[in-house]
């Protein structure tokens, strides 16, 4: 959205059109900073962030309004969901910005422009406000193109205009770029991003790490930022496991009892380890091998199995783009909490459940107690392959599958 | 609106009510005090969406009307005053005016109708405490209050008020305190039976204001509490949601009974502590008919330490876990020289009750055991 806080005090006061607006607080009342500004103040050098009387003072005929938070978030609800008109593959990433993915409905809506203008066009009409457009084969490139025209613009880079419009940019108007990432690259000689994708990819992971690499394969349009990156470390920061299936699957019900399955493990692992995660983490890999994580948090630390299922198939629900031949599933967990081991808990049946639970499983391996869901699946794999119907080769089994 | 007040009086109220003024939230009209003229009585009411404050100042009052004004400014204003005589008044732009002998302070104001009103009428149901009564149900109980955002329920302290007694529960699942106090005057006739539970945070809020104050009048409904100490009424929303059925987690017959002297046994927990897991802060109790043995032992670092200690002790022998920091707390909660533990097993809960019953109390509390490996 176009300077969006302040775009929605022009809608609610007329009179505040054309002006130089800041949002944020009144200067002198409020020790706030601007959260947005309006373009016609943004020309003086007022910028969001910027303390109240610091923009007072160098735009002394700005017009100051207070922020009303739960206005801009119903409205922001109001704009995520016309995205989702277009594509159910929306993520809101912050209150004013979204990333939608429109792979799957490119020809439904008869092309990326179609899109990009439907969604402009809507929210004009709907909400009366502009936004700006960018679009792009990896959500990073879409990011920078939204930066070209601003505001109330449409930008499309295609594949195969990367090269002219993309790599003559200098890398620092790539967004995880910061200050120090640049001076580096610039060190190397690497000062356009066009550098970068071309650049050595050993040498930059000598000299950025893996963020380097990373960097290099996003500006080229081979991965997006949801690739897996660090989520398959295996350090004590995460408990995950993730399995590859011997015949990609579409079927949504095997898919849910791969994932219970996949969940008991780190369940059981989790209270081995005796911590709680506020993180849940969801590993796609496709038949095509295009590999997508998403993740979810909670507030409060949870050592509940079940909370790693509800989270993880909600994931699921959420990103799984339907019909797609699934390769690879992974759960993991993290942002981990170690439990005041063994404190018992007058209300909580649940843990006491898990931990008999545990022992039964630990004496009499894994498949003695399984759930009815994932039994469902061994029913269903049983006749088709004669050989799962021994109910004491079913853990082997399917730890291979 | 315009009157005159002295700077200490204005303070005081003030100060009152900003208790409640949250220091972020997105609904910046919170941040200011609402104010009303009516004669010669300024009300002034604070809120954070859910609790409101409200106190009356005793005022020179020369034009009703009121206003709604950021109250930190304000405060801090008052709080660099010397004590003196100041003049306030509003703008019709909504401004707040305050002049002094020598000095003129201007405060941009918002439009008073923005604010939320605060639920005037008072609930019907209405009990009298003395101010000594509420705070010992306070101090004795909200220690157990839970913090955990998924039990809603527990984030509050229940408040049962029967005819003639109020029985108070908090816990957090690891400990549970239950404390009934007796109401000899109540008027029993016109009372029903209701509960609440109240959050924590307007209990502290009422606990930090029964310093000076006599009686104290709660008025309660299905979805509201409302605290008159007569100086100062809070209104509080209550937690939604059903309290656990606490008496059901309460061992009945527990057969292990260990009598000992609270200030020599909390000393000596304290020492042992020292030497427990940080994490878990697991001390083991170990009772005998000889008497009781404290321990704990810290496999990561080495270092253990144990105590014996001299207590009456009938029943099985029997080893029990405990977080040092939870059963220090529970002792610190029981007012008496020496208390009564009852234990059943390992993993289930061990009660807890002063030897002595006060008269026309009756308290009790529970803690849940750790397992030991």
């Amino acid at each position: 959205m176009d300077y969006f806080f302040a775009q929605v005090e022009v809608l609610r006061d007329p009179k505040l059109k054309g002006k130089p607006l800041c949002v944020g607080g009144i200067p002198g009342t409020d020790r706030s900073v601007v959260t947005s500004a309006s373009y016609e103040a943004r020309e003086f050098g007022v910028h969001a962030g910027m303390p109240l009387l610091e923009a007072k003072r160098i735009c002394p005929n700005a017009v100051f309004v207070r922020s009303r938070g739960h206005a801009y978030m119903s409205i922001s609800r109001r704009i995520v969901g016309i995205l989702q008109e277009f594509s159910d593959q929306v993520e809101p990433s912050s209150i004013d910005e979204s990333y939608i993915d429109i792979t799957n409905v490119l020809s439904y809506w008869g092309g990326a422009e179609k899109i990009g203008q439907g969604i402009k066009d809507k929210i004009l009409k709907e909400l009366h406000l502009t936004c700006t457009v960018g679009i792009a084969p990896t959500r990073t490139l879409a990011k920078m193109a939204t930066n070209m025209q601003k505001p109330d613009g449409l930008t499309i880079i295609e594949e195969d205009q990367i090269e002219e419009k993309i790599f003559p940019m200098p890398v620092e108007k790539v967004p995880g770029i910061g200050k120090a990432t640049k001076k580096t690259l610039n060190d190397m000689g690497i000062n356009t991003i066009g550098q970068l994708a071309n650049a050595s990819e050993n040498l930059l992971y000598k000299r950025i790490g893996v963020h380097g690499r990373h960097l290099q394969e996003v500006v080229s349009g081979k991965v997006d930022w949801t690739v897996v990156v660090d989520e398959q470390r295996s350090d004590d920061k995460s408990i995950g496991n993730s399995r590859t299936f011997n015949t990609d699957t579409n079927d949504k019900d095997k898919l849910k009892g791969y994932l219970l399955s996949l969940v008991q493990m780190v369940g059981t692992r989790m209270r081995t380890a005796e911590t709680s995660f506020r993180t849940v983490t969801l590993t796609i890999r496709y038949g095509d091998f295009q590999t997508v994580t998403h993740r979810k948090s909670i507030g409060r630390p949870t050592c509940d199995e079940d909370d790693i299922f509800k989270m993880a198939w909600q994931l699921f629900q959420e990103q799984y783009i339907t019909g797609m031949p699934v390769r690879l599933l992974g759960v993991t967990i993290s942002n981990l909490v170690r439990n005041s081991a063994g404190q018992l808990d007058m209300f909580d049946k649940e843990s006491q459940l898990f931990s008999a639970l545990d022992s039964l499983r630990e004496k009499y391996g894994d498949s003695i107690v399984r759930r009815t869901s994932t039994m469902g699946i061994l029913a269903r794999n049983a006749k088709k392959m004669p050989n799962f119907a021994k109910p004491n080769t079913n853990a082997q089994k399917e730890s291979t599958e | 609106m315009k009157f005159k007040v002295s700077q200490e009086p204005l303070l005081h109220g003030i100060s009152k009510v900003a208790a409640v003024v949250p220091s972020r939230t997105p609904l910046t009209f919170l941040y200011n005090i609402h104010a009303v003229l009516k004669g010669n009585e300024l009300t002034l009411t604070a809120s954070d969406g859910d609790v409101f404050l409200i106190t009356t100042v005793d005022v020179e009052g020369n034009d009703d009307g009121s206003m709604l004004v950021p109250v930190r400014p304000l405060q801090e204003l008052l709080r660099e005053l010397p004590k003196m005589e100041i003049e306030v008044e509003t703008t019709e732009e909504q401004h707040l005016f305050i002049r002094t002998d020598k000095g003129e302070f201007t405060i941009p104001g918002e439009d008073p109708s923005r604010y939320p009103a605060a639920p005037e009428e008072k609930p019907p149901q209405k009990l009298t405490f003395t101010s000594e009564d509420l705070k010992a149900v306070l101090e004795q109980t909200t220690f157990a209050v839970s913090h955990d955002e998924l039990r809603p329920a527990l984030t509050g302290l229940l408040m049962q008020f029967t005819a003639n007694e109020l029985r108070s529960v908090a816990t957090d699942g690891h400990r549970l305190v239950k404390l009934i106090k007796e109401r000899p005057d109540a008027d029993s006739s016109k009372q029903e039976d209701v509960e609440v539970i109240v959050p924590l945070r307007t209990l502290n809020l009422l606990q930090r204001n029964l310093e000076d104050t006599k009686g104290i009048d709660v008025y309660l409904a299905v979805n509201r509490v409302v605290f008159d100490t007569g100086d100062l009424v809070i209104t509080s929303k209550v937690i939604e949601g059903k309290f656990p059925a606490y008496d059901a987690v309460i061992p009945q017959d527990n057969p292990n009974h260990l009598q000992i002297d609270i200030e020599p046994f909390a000393a000596a927990v304290k020492r042992v502590s020292i030497f427990a897991n940080q994490i878990n802060k697991l001390v083991v109790l170990g009772l005998s008919g000889d008497g009781l043995v404290i321990s704990a032992e810290d496999p990561d670092s080495g270092r253990k330490g144990q105590e014996k200690i001299e207590a009456t002790f009938q029943g099985e022998d029997l080893e029990i876990g405990y977080n040092a920091q939870y059963l220090l707390e529970a002792l610190r909660h029981v007012p008496n020289d020496s208390v009564d533990l009852r234990f059943g097993s390992a993993t289930s809960a061990g009660v807890l009750t002063p030897s002595e019953k006060k008269e026309g109390t009756d308290l009790l509390l529970l803690l849940m055991p750790i397992r030991l490996q």
